[in-house]
């Protein structure tokens, strides 16, 4: 019998059991009362040692770049689903480092992802924030690549504040069956790791740095 | 299945001896525990979500077959490709199969047990295949020539210092014992094999049945790394790590994270569904699955031991055991250890190969209490126990002095000539506070005999 076949026959053949709890009744377990949403994301995420900063549509582009010096960023790559206007431009009146579209990241011949191991900070959008882990849930789509989030070692999300939401339940239930994106990655706080003598140590392989930048218009 | 015995009894008394691992093991144990601890008080409704998950894993279990033909259907529909292996040779064919038709030469691993499982590794190396282990424990283990000691800390068992000089000797450069030093040194040779790599494989913590996605959790990027490079991702997992639909992953990785680490929520989760589509820059372009029983489906047929697989491999029974904290992972002497490798062992390896794992507990149940998904741990080694009994007599010394004990307890009189015994016989044996009968083994001391029996105490003491 060919090894599907057998593992199924062996598999199924179900005794009585009680019900699956309902999708509803798992959700309700995972609600968590939260007074104010944002206010809770912020206490969160800079919990885990990520940077939050309040901005607006105005007001980003200075922001942006302020912080950027600051850090000592030289190479920035924009992702397109970052929700302010011709944002590249605005940021290139005050900004000294070099800032490029993930539509056109470097020299025509070089590999997508060599071209995006070159820059210092990627910038991104995201699908919602997480009050109650202080969580970032980035959904990949042509707009926005993989490794605009993962490669550089500085992550800088732009944000509304009404996509700030409560559990992950309920960020998870903004994507119905069949509604999912290749990736739906969720990030709390930087890369870390506690694999020697559990010392906490921040960048192993992802961003060193975890900034969100929350549009409060 | 089987294989040879293994001799955890020889591991046990060498592990004990070893006194650099067991303080070193230790610290970190304690460390862990106080961090779950905090972590788990936080949440009120704790129990009532351990509740919801054994349920939703039992009930899994009870239909695992269905909720892995509705997996397939959905990994198809997203184009993934999904592959069956009834045991780890299948598996590691199957694996060997896709890099060669691929022309892979080099392959990028995230952690994942159950590749430890199947020995893929050692395989792929026969082949000529570079494969690198990406986590930074796991890299530190590999390069030692070691086995991960610990589920979710491969190199808990190597202090600092250890792990500089292993860096210093294999990457031929002076690597400093700080890990907050030595991290960006394995970040920059590990960022190349990335770059550079053919393929990458990874375990699975959550397959959603519903959706047809994998979901892997980590720390470190590592798994984002490997799964978004290389343009082939091979994705291996146990048949029971299967979930019924999306709405149960946020009760599961709640329980997960906090027991394993005592975060609110590992730094990354990534939820897979599909291959690169059309018009994006990144990501594999082909995704295989695959489905691993390798003696899984055979613990089905018992209800007892089915328990066994609703385990999601958070490592809380390891940190609390206190076998586990003394002895460390390796004198298992097999991939899964602690508590639910003391149970998986004689579960997936047999009865005969694995007749002493259940005796490496000394029954406390503290593994049962910290389960997110409730697993009764203690209750199966006592069961496997009973199995093992049933199949080969105890020694004959051992039968008898249990009979004698039975005879001396069960009679009102008899109980009192002997507790009397046991009463002189302790005072004729003891040295230094302590009797000194070897019959536990030199590590462990045998309880001393009270000078007054509790029947003596009472009557002085009501009047």
């Amino acid at each position: 019998m060919p090894s599907r076949e057998e593992i199924l026959a062996r598999t199924k053949g179900s005794r009585a059991a009680t019900p699956l709890p309902a999708s509803e009744e798992i959700r309700s377990l995972l609600v968590d009362r939260i007074a104010d949403p944002l206010a809770s994301f912020i206490q969160e995420l800079e919990a885990v040692s990520g940077k939050a900063f309040i901005s607006s549509e105005t007001w980003l582009p200075r922001d942006l770049s302020a912080y950027l010096e600051r850090a000592g960023a030289k190479r920035v790559i924009l992702s397109r689903d970052v929700p302010v206007t011709v944002l590249r431009r605005r940021i290139e009146t005050v900004f000294a480092g070099e800032v490029l579209d993930v539509r056109d990241p470097g020299p025509a011949k070089t590999p997508f992802k060599e071209s995006l191991a070159q820059f210092d900070t990627g910038v991104t959008g995201c699908a919602a924030l997480v009050a109650e882990t202080g969580t970032v849930l980035l959904a990949s789509s042509p707009e926005q690549p993989r490794s605009a989030s993962l490669l550089p070692e500085r992550h800088v999300v732009v944000a509304r504040a009404s996509q700030v939401v409560g559990t992950l339940a309920e960020a998870l239930s903004r994507f119905p069956v069949g509604s999912l994106p290749t990736a739906l990655t969720l990030v709390t706080g930087p890369s870390r790791t506690a694999d020697i003598e559990k010392v906490l140590v921040l960048g192993v392989h992802g961003p060193r740095e975890l900034a969100v930048f929350i549009l409060n218009d | 299945m089987t294989s040879a015995p293994i001799d955890i009894k020889r591991n046990i008394r060498e592990a004990l001896r070893d006194e650099h691992l067991r303080s070193t093991v230790r610290k970190a144990m304690d460390h862990s525990m106080r961090k779950r601890a905090e972590a788990v008080a936080e949440v009120s409704s704790w129990e009532k979500l351990r509740d919801a998950a054994s349920h939703v894993r039992g009930y899994t279990m009870e239909h695992l077959g269905d909720y892995l033909e509705q997996f397939e259907r959905s990994a198809l529909s997203n184009g993934f490709c999904v592959h069956w292996a009834r045991d780890g040779d299948e598996a590691v064919r199957i694996i060997r199969r896709l890099l060669s038709e691929h022309g892979a030469h080099s392959v990028v691993k995230s952690k994942s047990m159950v590749t430890e499982e199947i020995h893929l590794n050692a395989a792929l190396e026969r082949d000529g295949l570079s494969v690198v282990e990406t986590d930074l424990g796991e890299y530190v283990v590999q390069l030692a020539g070691q086995t991960p000691s610990h589920i979710t800390a491969p190199a808990l068992h190597l202090s600092r210092e250890d792990v500089g000089a292993l860096l210093t000797e294999k990457l031929h450069e002076e690597v400093s014992s700080d890990p907050a030093l030595m991290t960006p040194v394995v970040r920059r040779v590990l960022r190349e094999k990335f770059l550079g790599a053919d393929a990458g494989i990874s375990g699975v913590n959550f397959a959603v049945a519903e959706t047809g996605t994998i979901c892997i959790v980590e720390n470190e990027g590592n798994a984002r790394l490997s799964t978004t490079l290389p343009p082939l991702h091979i994705a291996v997992t146990g048949i029971e790590k299967v979930i019924p639909r999306m709405a149960d992953l946020p009760l599961f990785l709640k329980l997960l994270s906090r027991s394993a680490t005592g975060q609110k929520m590992a730094s990354y989760v990534s939820l897979i569904s599909s291959p690169r589509q059309k018009e994006e820059k990144d990501g594999p372009e082909e995704v295989h699955v695959v489905l691993l029983d390798n003696g899984r489906s055979a613990l089905l047929r018992d209800s007892v031991m089915q328990q066994i697989l609703h385990c999601i491999r958070c490592g809380a029974c390891l940190n609390t055991c206190p076998v586990y904290r003394n002895v460390g992972g390796h004198a298992y002497g097999w991939t899964y250890s602690g508590p639910i490798g003391a149970i998986l062992a004689p579960g997936l390896l047999g009865l005969d190969s694995a007749h002493d794992h259940p005796y490496a507990s000394s029954v406390c149940g503290a593994c049962a209490e910290v389960c997110p998904v409730k697993i009764d741990i203690h209750h199966v080694l006592l069961y496997q126990r009973s199995l093992i009994a049933e199949r080969k007599a105890a020694p004959l010394a051992e039968r008898m002095v249990f009979k004698l004990w039975g005879w001396a307890m069960s009679g009102r009189r008899r109980y009192a000539v002997a507790t009397r015994l046991a009463q002189i016989a302790g005072r004729l044996l003891r040295r230094d506070g302590k009797l000194n009968i070897p019959v536990w083994g030199a590590s462990r001391d045998f309880p001393t005999v009270a000078p007054r029996t509790f029947h003596q105490l009472y009557r002085t003491r009501r009047g």
